[in-house]
């Protein structure tokens, strides 16, 4: 259970910005400015924040649809970085992803069974045993098998959001990267699809790594949750460490303002001044330091580094050095 | 703003030196020469003339060289003589081209005079009577090709009424060669191009008039009080033409197609009807300019074009 | 026997209760619905087959120059009369259409497939195979195309229709290029595309068989479009001399020897019908192409 299935070291994204006459780079787009993380196998990180954080950036990434400026991304022990063409698709079942929109992420052409079976008919399985793959994971995650002859347009948001994580489950990956999975749909259907894939994860032996801006989501879902800020992991900890215990002024601010049901000790409200600065141009030192309201000097300078401060817990945060 | 004008116009660079390769290049895969067109084939010698003219024309020498060469006179205002017309090329150019900036002025000038007001009465009362008989109209007049409005013109305004001459740009007589004689022959030939394309414009401005008036600014415009007005002039009318700069824009091209065909139907004596005439008599340095021209017209007016849009619309930043 | 049986099962294995359709035979039944659609397709087979089937209505060559009979009236032997050059115009008329469509039909064909091709790898691929295609497309674009296509035709002198079919193909595939360039752009970072990223499936895979359908609508529209204006522009060809040559016919060269003050005025069978044929010929593409958008209007699914 504590093995390391997946391991981010150094994440950068930099979307280049140009101007002038000869269209010269003249800054970057900090969208995930130095991330690192692991994930274990079997459990359920879940990254939290605000848009524009760099979460999905994040994701993105670790699925190798989006090339990372820098750093590493060893899945299962190997070093998925630099695999391209043929070699990643050879490594790309293990690893796969459930979108946020059920309606731009099912092929609007093509028919149930066609969607779910295309990653095992690419992969080189034959239609026959393709086809009884497609009823088994229907029935499995909520469907009949008599839906395969139908087309998306057919579905409602949350059956489409089934459809999807069929086609995840399709190759049996180890990891399955959500992003905002459940954001498009009714709250009824949100819980009802955390729990299917809950479900799930335990049949199938999955990983999660679970990306939402709901924080009461993430915590119904994760074991372990990361906060990302500006491009930045602010506090990444265990589930119940970090909700009752946020060591990072931004985890708190945000936990303070999220309504919660079975509110124990009061917290008090707190209110951020500002907006979060362009990642075109973050604040020099802590990235939070122009809104945080325990600031002082040495954040303005020094940016902090993800230091563990509880078993388990990790802040970057000059507080607490 | 500067900036990105500056970028344009350096941008034009390539695509002009580019547009002068493939003309030359063109020109020189054309079978024969322009000696061949009009030398006296019973002249006595006549191999051993033919080498010296093109000795002495350059044609022995390398391609790139005759290029270069052929270029640096170009640049220079040199085009070479007309062996049609017996005058420099410069000479006749001169006149074309100002009777097709005549000819396609009158023309866009009608389309727009025609085609936007009439889009905007249609979108004021849009999905009525009169807009769904007036867009079947539109619908079929747009597929009359232009040519053949031109026939008809011809037939009805020049030969059975007599209104209008049926050809040539200017007339005889005392009045020949004014403003309003040239006029008065351009506007059969404009009307002609003017009609098929003032119903693109139609559609154009209808569908972004009513596009516009359905945005949340006009409604809150009409839920202050503001009258209908009011309403159409400050915001409809305004946002509502921005695309329609961008339609003038994507037109120019076919624009200047349309004029060399109409000049061509009318013997109007422009750009186009040189360039017709030059490529039946094989008239080479005439074909060469006109084409150069006309190419480097279209470019400018894209140009011009993709400006015009810049500043109409301010959401548009280029730096 | 067994045959039987085996389809009786396999009818009760479907599912019972509505039957799903496919996206496509969706804009189909709504294409149907549209009767000036339904009628033009109906007259434009109808032109098709009086062009295709032209030996069935006239007897007479349209190549062939009746001399002792030149500028005659219709009636007799020449059911329209013949032009000032002894040409039979009813045949003209007929065999023209040959030409007409098949310039239409063929080059639209090489337009679609080029615009497809380049306009595919431009919006997949982006970066400088986007660039390089891009900026010789705006090159194209800029070149006024009526000029190349006459300076082309008259310098490569022939009066054969497949030389005319390769110039005009080389001048209108960019406009398409583009806009099939920008629907894969649209499409390129669209969730069921990473989708199929992530299902392993590789560019090709991805540009045909997923990028491709969703836009086909797009293109089957622009091609019907793109159909209409190549007719337009081969026939403007035609009527400045430039076009498909004598004596091969094309309803735009009747209307060139057309023209003159004579002709004009007092023999309206000369220029009528080849004016009338090219006009609701493009009515009706132009029909069906307008009936093909509402049939693909995709708001209608959401």
């Amino acid at each position: 259970m504590s093995e390391n299935l997946l391991e981010v070291r150094n994440l950068k994204k930099y979307f280049p910005i140009t101007a002038g006459l000869l269209r010269r780079t003249v800054g970057h787009v900090k969208a995930v400015d130095d991330v690192s993380f692991t994930v274990r196998t079997g459990e359920t990180l879940g990254i939290v924040g605000e848009s524009g954080c760099g979460k999905s950036t994040t994701g993105r990434m670790i699925m190798r649809v989006l090339e990372p400026t820098s750093g590493e991304i060893v899945f299962d022990g190997q070093d998925i970085t630099k695999l391209r063409g043929k070699e990643l698709r050879a490594v790309r079942p293990k690893f796969q992803m459930v979108f946020q929109d059920p309606y731009a992420s099912l092929n609007p052409k093509m028919g149930i069974e066609e969607i779910i079976a295309e990653p095992l008919i690419v992969n080189g399985v034959n239609r026959k045993q393709a086809t009884e793959r497609v009823i088994h994971l229907l029935e499995r995650v909520g469907l009949r098998a008599d839906d395969r002859n139908r087309y998306p347009h057919e579905f409602s948001g949350g059956q489409r959001q089934r459809i999807g994580i069929a086609r995840a489950l399709a190759l049996n990956p180890k990891l399955i990267v959500a992003d905002e999975a459940v954001s498009a749909l009714d709250v009824s259907i949100q819980s009802q699809i955390l729990n299917l894939m809950m479900d799930l994860k335990k049949e199938f032996n999955l990983s999660y790594i679970f990306i939402s801006h709901n924080l009461a989501v993430v915590r119904h879902i994760s074991d372990r949750v990361g906060v990302m800020y500006l491009g930045h992991m602010v506090e990444l900890a265990d589930k119940r460490s970090l909700y009752a215990d946020p060591r990072h002024p931004y985890t708190e601010a945000l936990l303070s303002a999220a309504p919660e049901p079975k509110r124990q000790g009061r917290r008090e409200r707190i209110i951020l001044q500002g907006d979060v600065p362009s990642p075109a141009n973050p604040p020099k030192g802590c990235p939070f330091h122009t809104r945080c309201p325990k600031v002082m000097d040495i954040c303005k300078v020094e940016r902090p580094a993800l230091k563990q401060v509880a078993p388990n817990h990790l802040v970057a945060c000059h507080l607490y050095n | 703003m500067g900036t990105y004008v500056v970028r344009r116009v350096l941008g034009m660079i390539p695509m002009m030196f580019l547009i002068t390769v493939f003309v030359f290049l063109i020109m020189h895969a054309a079978p024969g020469n322009a000696f061949d067109a009009i030398m006296n084939p019973a002249i006595k010698d006549i191999e051993q003339l033919k080498q010296q003219l093109e000795h002495n024309a350059g044609l022995d020498k390398p391609l790139w060289w005759q290029y270069v060469h052929w270029l640096g006179l170009f640049v220079t205002g040199n085009w070479g003589f007309s062996f049609n017309h017996h005058v420099p090329v410069t000479q006749l150019i001169g006149p074309a081209i100002r009777n097709t900036l005549i000819l396609g002025i009158l023309a866009e000038v009608l389309t727009i005079a025609v085609g936007v007001p009439f889009g905007i009465v249609q979108a004021r009362n849009p999905y009525g009577k009169f807009d769904y008989t007036s867009n079947v109209v539109l619908f079929c007049l747009y597929s009359v090709p232009f040519f053949v409005f031109a026939i008809f013109m011809i037939y009805f305004f020049a030969i059975d009424l007599q209104w209008f001459p049926a050809q040539g740009s200017t007339g005889t007589g005392p009045g020949a060669g004014s403003i309003g004689d040239h006029l008065y022959h351009a506007l059969l030939p404009a009307l002609s191009l003017a009609l098929v394309n003032s119903t693109v414009y139609s559609r154009y401005t209808r569908g972004s008039m009513l596009d516009v008036s359905r945005k949340d600014y006009v409604r809150t415009a009409r839920a202050k009080g503001l009258d209908e007005g009011r309403v159409f002039t400050k915001h409809v009318f305004r946002n509502g033409m921005i695309p329609i700069v961008t339609q003038f824009g994507l037109d120019f091209g076919s624009l200047v197609g349309g004029l060399i065909i109409t000049e061509g139907i009318f013997q109007y004596q422009g750009m186009g009807q040189l360039v017709i005439d030059a490529v039946n008599g094989r008239d080479y340095n005439v074909i060469m300019a006109t084409t150069v021209l006309i190419a480097f017209g279209v470019l400018i007016g894209n140009l011009l074009a993709d400006i015009l849009y810049a500043v109409v619309d301010p959401r548009i930043r280029y730096d | 026997m067994s045959a039987n049986t085996a389809t009786a099962t396999e009818t009760q294995a479907q599912p019972r209760g509505r039957v799903s359709k496919s996206p496509t035979r969706l804009a189909f039944e709504r294409f149907m619905y549209n009767k000036a659609a339904v009628v033009s397709v109906i007259v434009l087979l109808l032109i098709i087959f009086i062009s295709i089937g032209a030996p069935l209505f006239t007897h007479l060559d349209p190549t062939h120059q009746y001399l002792m009979e030149t500028d005659a009236p219709p009636g007799g032997v020449h059911v329209l009369g013949t032009d000032k050059n002894g040409f039979d115009l009813f045949s003209r008329d007929l065999y023209g259409g040959r030409n007409d469509l098949l310039i239409g039909f063929v080059d639209t064909i090489i337009v679609m497939a080029i615009g497809i091709l380049l306009g595919g790898l431009a919006g997949y691929y982006g970066g400088w195979v986007d660039s390089l295609i891009m900026r010789f497309c705006d090159f194209m674009l800029n070149f006024p195309f009526l000029l190349l296509i006459i300076v082309l035709t008259s310098i490569f002198n022939s009066s054969g229709v497949w030389l005319l079919i390769v110039v005009i193909a080389i001048v209108f595939w960019p406009p398409t290029t583009r806009l099939v360039r920008g629907l894969f752009l649209n499409l390129r970072e669209s969730e069921f595309v990473l989708a199929a990223k992530m299902a392993g499936a590789g560019p090709w895979r991805i540009m045909f068989r997923h990028m491709l359908p969703n836009i086909m609508g797009t293109i089957v529209v622009n091609a019907t479009f793109t159909m209409a204006n190549l007719i337009a522009s081969e026939a403007a060809l035609a009527v400045i001399g430039f076009g498909v040559q004598p004596p091969n016919p094309s309803w735009g060269n009747v209307l060139y020897d057309a023209l003159d003050y004579f002709t004009l005025k007092g023999e309206p069978w000369v220029w009528l019908p080849p004016a009338a044929l090219l006009t609701i010929t493009i009515l009706c593409i132009n029909f069906i192409g307008d009936g093909l958008r509402d049939a693909f209007d995709p708001s209608f699914e959401k």
